[in-house]
């Protein structure tokens, strides 16, 4: 029974170096598929969370494979999706994203790969005893700031796609705007150029339209 | 079980638990736990975007490794290969660009909020080096109150526990704080934009409307004249 602990405990400590979670924000070129890898452990909860930020309809392909090369997760123009799974290898497990069924707008993709838990505030010694009350609290409380940290960021990158695209109508409704005033006046100043160049040639035969 | 039988086996409990994290110690001191890793190409940078509040500090490590051939793997480490990283800021002006070795850690702290862009790309001259195909980087970048190592903070302040705890959720709430107030920045930009696009709409239709109405008046008084000058009308 004690032996079965001890290996608990050592198998406890060696996995906290191995639990980390990565998020980052990448630009994905047009006709560009970029992949992460990660070596994850048997038994790890893992979640995969992506969004796109900016660029043309906000979507892109998602594909999740396990060491064997197995599909676990596969999605085509996704725009934000979440995906939790627990590792059934031992290996590397790798995620692509894809922009190859674009040809000129390019995005910029925001991904979380959680890997496990976090890793506890520093190696206590005395993790056999339970937490007291007020060590709970702090728990609880850090657990739901983590839960509002992440909502926030969800809104940052929500509000950076509106903003991009209000941003983007501006732009086109100054460019179309001007383009459309020019337009008028070339097309009013050639129909009166057209119509004159009418009269001036059929001279002979305009007959006058008395009273 | 003999009582002395339970003490030793606490005892060798606390004992296993203590060398085994001066083992992870030591191990994540030589080889720093960065879990995510990427291919690179040779002339190839990757950019990453973090978009951070001011005043708040970000740590990026990173390692790499480059195939090699002859033993069909990954080694472990590369000496004489080298990694720019450059850092620039929301206006598009360089904060960091330096060269690091093969293993290495950048920090920076924002100075304005918005869009900051961390680009990397090797150094390599060498094309031989990159023969075999591609470079593997592994990237870790924290931000905020993730960059503070508790540890650490406990053993310079000496804190219990408890306080320790207090302290993260003191960093955490914060973090929370800055990143609110960076979205009131962020709303009054977006509605600076929004009333800007309001007014073009409306200025520029009033604008057009008029111009109509000025070329056909100028159409029909221009064509008008003409008609009588060639004696039609």
């Amino acid at each position: 029974m004690y032996g079965s602990r001890l290996l608990q405990v050592f198998c406890a400590q060696l996995l906290w170096v191995w639990v980390m979670g990565s998020e980052l924000t990448f630009e994905l070129p047009d006709n560009a598929k970029q992949c992460f890898y990660e070596d994850i452990i048997i038994g790890t909860k893992c979640t995969l969370e992506f969004q796109v930020v900016t660029g043309g309809h906000y979507d892109v392909d998602c594909r999740l494979e396990d060491p064997d090369g197995t599909t676990l997760y596969k999605e085509m123009k996704k725009q934000y999706d979440s995906f939790t799974f627990t590792a059934a290898k031992n290996g590397t497990y790798k995620f692509c994203f894809s922009n190859e069924f674009s040809t000129f707008t390019h995005k910029t993709v925001y991904f979380d790969f959680q890997v496990g838990d976090d890793p506890p505030l520093f190696p206590n010694e005395n993790r056999v005893t339970a937490l007291t009350q007020m060590e709970s609290a702090c728990v609880s409380i850090h657990e739901a700031l983590k839960s509002v940290i992440d909502y926030q960021t969800h809104f940052r990158l929500r509000e950076a796609q509106g903003r991009s695209r209000a941003e983007d109508l501006n732009t086109r409704v100054a460019f179309w705007s001007i383009g459309e005033a020019i337009i008028l006046l070339l097309v009013s100043i050639s129909q009166v150029v057209l119509l004159r160049s009418f009269f001036s040639d059929k001279k002979t035969t305009t007959t006058r339209v008395g009273s | 079980m003999s009582r002395r039988a339970v003490t030793f086996l606490c005892r060798a409990e606390m004992m296993l638990r203590v060398f085994v994290s001066l083992v992870i110690l030591i191990f994540s001191c030589i080889y720093p736990a960065v879990g995510l890793y990427f291919h690179i190409g040779e002339t190839e940078k990757k950019c990453f975007i973090e978009e951070i509040p001011d005043e708040t500090m970000v740590i990026g490590k990173y390692r790499t490794q480059l195939w090699d051939k002859q033993t069909n793997a990954y080694l472990p480490s590369t000496p004489g290969l080298g990694m720019h990283v450059e850092i620039k800021d929301p206006d598009t002006k360089l904060i960091l660009s330096r060269q690091y070795g093969s293993d290495g850690r950048f920090t920076f702290t924002s100075h304005t909020p918005g869009e900051h862009q961390i680009c990397l790309h090797s150094n390599s001259t060498k094309m031989a080096l990159f023969a075999g195909g591609k470079l593997r980087v592994h990237l870790d970048i924290q931000v905020g109150e993730h960059t503070n190592n508790y540890p650490e903070i406990a053993a310079k302040d000496k804190l219990t526990e408890l306080q320790l705890r207090v302290r993260q959720l003191l960093d955490q709430v914060e973090q929370i704080q800055k990143e609110q107030n960076y979205q009131r920045y962020r709303e009054e930009r977006f509605r600076m934009t929004s009333e800007s696009t309001n007014q073009r709409v409306l200025w520029w239709s009033i604008a057009q409307t008029l111009i109509l109405i000025v070329t056909g008046i100028w159409q029909m008084k221009h064509l008008k004249s003409f008609f009588e000058a060639k004696k039609l009308v």
